[in-house]
C-alpha cells in the first residue's frame, strides 16, 4: 500500500484563514456601516434641530426688538434720567456744606469786640477772613472758638496780626473748611 | 509541460465588500461628515450667542415694561429744569436777577462769557473742576448780611443748578456789605444715541434716587422774562 503525501494541506489552511479573515472583515465592515449610518443620521437630525432652534430664536429676537422699538420713548427717558442723575450725584456728593452754612458758622463763633471787614471764599475751600479785634484776649477767644471741633472748619491759621495805635488788633485768618482741596498756606 | 500557478481572484472576492464600505466611510467622512460637523459647531456657537442676546432683550423689555412712562416724563422734566440741556444764558440771568431781588440785594454788576451758545458747539468739555460743563458768571451784589445769607439759601434751592465758587465779601462800618461772587451755572447736553439694543438698561441706584429727592425740591425762579431793551426807532422810515 502506498501512502501519499498531501502537498495541498498548507494551501488549504491558508485558504481557511483567508475565509475567516474575510468573514470577520465583512461582519466588522457591516457593523461599522451601521454605526456610521446611525451617526450620520444623528448628526443630520441634530443639524436640522439646530436650524429649527436658530430660526425660532431669530424670530423671538425679532419680536423682542419690535417690542423694544415700541418702548423707545421709555428707554430714552430712562437714559436721560440716568445720565443726569449720575452726573449730579457726583457733583452733589463733592459739594459739601454751602457757603451760607460757612457764614452762619462764622457768625456763631464771632465774639463781641470782633469786627470782620472782609471774607474771601476760594473755590479750593479755604475761607480767608480779615478784621479787627478790640483786645488781644478777644482775638484769642475768637481763635479758640474757631478751633473748637465743628462740622465746617477743620484748620484755623492766624496768618498775620498787627497792633494798632488805639490798642486794637488787625488780623488775617485762614480757615480750611471740610470742602477744602488744598492746605492752608 | 510545466504547471504554471495562476492567481485565483475568486479567493479575494469576500474582501471587496469590506473594502468598498471602508472607502465609503472614509470618503464620505472626509467630504460630507467633516464639513457637516464644522457647520453644526458654527450653528451651535451662533445659537448660543443668539440665546444670550434673546435673554438680554427679554430682561430689557421686562425692565422697560415695568417703568411708568408718565412718572419718567415728570422726573425728566424736573431734572431738565435743574440741569438744562444747553447753555441757558437768558434763563440763568433771569434766575440770578430774580434771586437777588427776592433776597433784597442790589445787583450791581454781572459779567458772563457764554462762548458758543448753540447746542452742537456747546458739547461738554472735560473740566478739572467738575464733571459737568458750566457757564461762569461774575456778579457784584450789595446789601446786608441777612440779605446775603438769604441770597445764598435761595441760590441752592432754585433751578437751574448753580454753585458759588469764590466769594469776596467786604463789610463797611455801617454793616452794609458788598460781595463779588463767581457763580457756575451747570448744563449737560442730552445723550445723542440710545446705544446698542441689547445693552442692559441702566437702573437708578438708591443714592441717585436720594439725590433726585433732594433735587425735586428745587423749583425754578418765580419771575418773568428779561424785558427787551428798546433801542433805535420804531419805524426807521419816519423822520
Amino acid at each position: 500500500m502506498t501512502q501519499g503525501i498531501n502537498l495541498l494541506k498548507v494551501e488549504r489552511k491558508r485558504d481557511e484563514r483567508l475565509v475567516n479573515l474575510a468573514h470577520s472583515l465583512k461582519v466588522g465592515s457591516i457593523v461599522l456601516l451601521i454605526f456610521y449610518s446611525l451617526m450620520v443620521t444623528a448628526l443630520f437630525s441634530f443639524s436640522i434641530y439646530l436650524g429649527q432652534e436658530s430660526t425660532k430664536t431669530t424670530k423671538e429676537i425679532e419680536t423682542k426688538q419690535r417690542q423694544l422699538e415700541g418702548l423707545k420713548k421709555v428707554e430714552s427717558l430712562q437714559l436721560v434720567l440716568k445720565q443726569r442723575l449720575s452726573s449730579l450725584t457726583e457733583l452733589m456728593t463733592k459739594r459739601g456744606a454751602s457757603y451760607q452754612e460757612w457764614l452762619s458758622q462764622l457768625d456763631q463763633k464771632s465774639e463781641p469786640g470782633i469786627t470782620i471787614k472782609q471774607i474771601t471764599i476760594l473755590d479750593s475751600g479755604v475761607m480767608k477772613i480779615s478784621g479787627s479785634a478790640s483786645q488781644a484776649t478777644v482775638l484769642a477767644r475768637f481763635l479758640d472758638k474757631l478751633a473748637e471741633e465743628n462740622p465746617i472748619f477743620s484748620t484755623v491759621v492766624l496768618t498775620s496780626i498787627s497792633r494798632q495805635k488805639d490798642g486794637s488788633y488787625l488780623f488775617n485768618i485762614d480757615l480750611k473748611t471740610s470742602n477744602a482741596t488744598q492746605t492752608v498756606s | 509541460m510545466p504547471h504554471k500557478p495562476s492567481l485565483d481572484l475568486n479567493k479575494y472576492k469576500p474582501f471587496i465588500l469590506p473594502l468598498v464600505i471602508l472607502c465609503l466611510v472614509v470618503f464620505s467622512g472626509l467630504f460630507l461628515l467633516k464639513p457637516k460637523i464644522s457647520q453644526i459647531l458654527g450653528v451651535r456657537r451662533n445659537l448660543s450667542s443668539q440665546k444670550t442676546k434673546l435673554a438680554q432683550l427679554t430682561t430689557k423689555v421686562a425692565a422697560l415694561q415695568g417703568l411708568d412712562e408718565v412718572e419718567l416724563e415728570e422726573r425728566t422734566k424736573v431734572l431738565l429744569g435743574v440741569l438744562p440741556s444747553q447753555k441757558d444764558l437768558p434763563g440763568a440771568l433771569v434766575t440770578i436777577k430774580s434771586i437777588t431781588s427776592a433776597a433784597g440785594l442790589e445787583l450791581r454788576e454781572i459779567q458772563v462769557e457764554p462762548g458758543e451758545i448753540s447746542t452742537e458747539s456747546a458739547q461738554p468739555e472735560p473740566t478739572k473742576k467738575y464733571n459737568l460743563p458750566f457757564l461762569e458768571f461774575k456778579i457784584t451784589v450789595g446789601g446786608n448780611r441777612t440779605q446775603f445769607g438769604d441770597f445764598l439759601t435761595k441760590l441752592v434751592l432754585t433751578a437751574p443748578l448753580m454753585q458759588v465758587t469764590t466769594a469776596e465779601i467786604t463789610q463797611a462800618d455801617g454793616g452794609a456789605i458788598e460781595a463779588d461772587l463767581k457763580l457756575d451755572a451747570f448744563f449737560l447736553p442730552l445723550p445723542s444715541t440710545l446705544g446698542a439694543v441689547e445693552k442692559p438698561l441702566a437702573s437708578i441706584t438708591p443714592q441717585e434716587e436720594g439725590i433726585y429727592q433732594q433735587l425735586s425740591r428745587i423749583s425754578p425762579a418765580q419771575t418773568g422774562t428779561i424785558s427787551p431793551i428798546q433801542s433805535g426807532k420804531e419805524n426807521p422810515f419816519t423822520p
